[in-house]
């Protein structure tokens, strides 16, 4: 199916926002720009701010201070009617007094659309989503990957300069998530659509998201691509939050600017940083920089003699547990049938797999 | 899952049919009986009882009155009681349990009392004791029962729904108008329904409040003052069919609103 694109969307700039409820700080001076057409998703754990900052894009909670602009004009004061945006609301909010197409047709029809207009643009947008078929069905008719597509198609549907998506798949079952976080993003992609997108899910932010923001305790801890989150989190928060890992105590030993060398474990690893030589410092070790295999095998290894305490099979890969002089390294192993608890392996860190925080 | 059959909830439910249903029987029995006196047993099937009800001039006016004055009550009270509605769920106040509880007296005050209470009220601020007393009084009356009527959806109502259209370009009026008020339908329509039959059959306020009304309950109350006239059983069966009709058209939603589908 084509699918011709919408007008641009446009960009969004959140600039020294915050928002207090009484003594609580739920959002604390976060800036943020969001490029016309990205996706970007504000990732944290419940409580870190995310969805009051959403609120406040989209017009439903009014910020204490700082400014919202939607394609260079701030939004600060209006009310959401008046917002060029569009929400995908969290558990989708679909009127169950309406039909499908009803839902996808009301935000046209009470922003003046005629009748017949209004209704061939809604079955345009739910061809889109791929649910034309459903057009005179009931809500509660439904299944819950349908009920999201109409949600977002309703969205879609008046065109906003922005797309706001509050928890977009949270709702649904881990079986179909994946593939909708897939299919989601590939439309709002061919529509040309800016979109924030609220979660808590690191995995639908990394299938989704252009530039990821973290927040914690109100507060932006990280904004960006989501491989440079990954790979240098700029704190340990970020560094624990995304993914898993291993922080572990290290100290400079040397090395140059471009090559710092830190001590790990009695080993020496390459870490990004710019401490200076002798002070220590915290590196997270993710576990599938850790190659580990039976003593001897390695030629180089970064640690010998490290003890296998555990070994957890998953299926394809095994969750590995190394202790080192004291210290306790997780590895993701492919395969790893062949090695058992208690027996010295060697262990290679990747280079420069080891970063500071 | 195969539904069981418990026999003390079917008792119960028994009991409580044949010990409401058995005086409307009773008096439906009588009122086709041709003798005026109450005792059994029946001499015979007549329908001069009616006959002798329709025949009477003041029937038909009563009628004219009783649907004037109840259909006044329903509208106002509807709007009203829906409004209260809203302030009893959404409203963030200081105080909001006391002053809701006040709005809900009129559910536990004796209706007499209330009548009464009222008659003494309206001659005090000199209000003229009539048609506008009678709606006015009943309103007081009707009105919290259509707040709980529609206190039910309101509670279940996801605020989300309102936030969405808002956030699709509904004004607030239009909200209300397009999402709010449809969902909230079938508690407002059983509370109009209920506000018209509780002024339609609401005797007590009409005979303190209302000087000269000549609601189908007042000619019902002259008409039964030396003894009790087959004719009187004759209205009593028919306005209870009537209203049966009524409450059976509203049963459904009440159920409906209880179980909360939709």
């Amino acid at each position: 199916m084509t699918v011709s694109p919408l007008r641009k969307g446009h960009a969004l700039e959140i600039d020294k926002v915050s928002k207090a409820y009484g003594h609580f700080l739920a959002v604390d001076d976060v800036s943020l720009a969001v490029e016309p057409g990205e996706i970007v998703a504000i990732l944290g754990p419940s409580g870190s701010g995310k969805t009051a900052l959403l609120g406040m894009v989209g017009g439903r909670i009014a910020a204490d201070g700082g400014d919202i602009r939607i394609g260079g004009n701030s939004v600060m004061g209006l009310p959401p009617e008046k917002i060029d945006a569009a929400t995908v609301f969290q558990d989708y909010a679909l009127f169950p007094h309406l039909s499908v197409l009803e839902n996808v047709g009301f935000g046209l029809r009470v922003r003046g659309v005629a009748k017949a207009e209004a209704r061939k643009r809604a079955l345009e947008m739910l061809a889109i989503v791929g649910l034309e078929a459903l057009a005179d069905r009931n809500i509660a008719q439904l299944s819950g990957g349908q009920r999201q597509r109409v949600a977002t198609a309703r969205a879609l549907a008046v065109h906003p300069g922005i797309l706001l998506l509050d928890e977009p798949l949270g709702a649904l079952d881990r079986q179909i998530r994946g593939r909708l976080q897939e299919e989601l993003a590939r439309l709002l992609r061919r529509l040309n659509v800016t979109a924030l997108l609220v979660t808590h899910d690191q995995e639908e932010a990394f299938t989704m998201a252009d530039r990821i923001a973290v927040m914690q305790g109100g507060k932006l801890e990280q904004y960006g691509p989501p491989a440079e989150l990954y790979r240098w989190p700029a704190t340990e928060f970020v560094a624990t939050f995304l993914g898993n890992g291993t922080i572990v105590e290290g100290r400079r030993a040397g090395g140059t600017d471009d090559l710092p060398l830190f001590e790990v474990a009695g080993a020496f690893v390459v870490a990004r940083s710019r401490v200076a030589v002798g002070a220590s410092a915290r590196l997270l070790v993710r576990p599938e920089h850790v190659e580990v295999g039976p003593a001897g095998s390695q030629p180089a290894p970064t640690w010998r003699d490290a003890r296998l305490a555990g070994v957890v099979n998953t299926g394809g890969t095994s969750r590995l547990t190394l202790e080192i002089a004291g210290t306790t390294l997780e590895a993701l192993s492919l395969g790893g049938f062949d090695l058992v608890p208690g027996q010295t392996v060697d262990c290679t860190l990747a280079a420069e797999a080891a970063v500071v925080l | 899952m195969r539904r069981e059959f418990h026999w003390f909830p079917a008792a119960v439910t028994g009991a409580m049919l044949v010990y409401s249903l058995l005086p409307i029987v009773t008096f439906t029995l009588f009122s086709f009986n041709p003798s005026p006196f109450y005792a059994f047993p029946l001499t015979g099937f007549t329908t001069d009882w009616y006959v002798k009800l329709l025949a009477d001039g003041r029937i038909g006016d009563s009628l004219v009155a009783s649907v004037t004055i109840a259909a006044s009550v329903m509208v106002a009270a509807t709007v009203i009681g829906t409004m209260f509605a809203f302030f009893v769920v959404r409203a963030a106040v200081p105080f909001k349990r006391v002053l809701a509880g006040l709005g809900f007296l009129p559910l536990v005050v004796p209706v007499l009392v209330l009548a009464a209470g009222l008659q003494v009220t309206f001659v005090e601020i000199g209000l003229p004791l009539g048609f506008g007393t009678v709606i006015l009084g009943h309103v007081i009356y009707a009105t919290p029962f259509v707040t709980l009527m529609v206190m039910a959806p309101l509670y279940r109502y996801n605020p989300a729904l309102d936030a969405a259209a808002r956030d699709l370009g509904a004004g607030p009026f239009t909200t209300l108008r397009l999402v709010t008020l449809p969902i909230l339908w079938p508690g407002i329509r059983s509370g109009a329904l209920l506000a018209f039959l509780l002024s339609f059959n609401e005797w007590a306020i009409a005979f303190f409040t209302g000087r000269g009304v000549n609601s189908l309950p007042m000619l019902v109350y002259s008409l039964q003052r030396n003894g009790l006239p087959p004719t009187v059983l004759a209205y009593a069966a028919l306005s209870t069919a009537v209203v049966a009709i009524a409450a059976l058209a509203v049963l459904p939603l009440v159920t409906r609103l209880l179980r909360g589908s939709k």
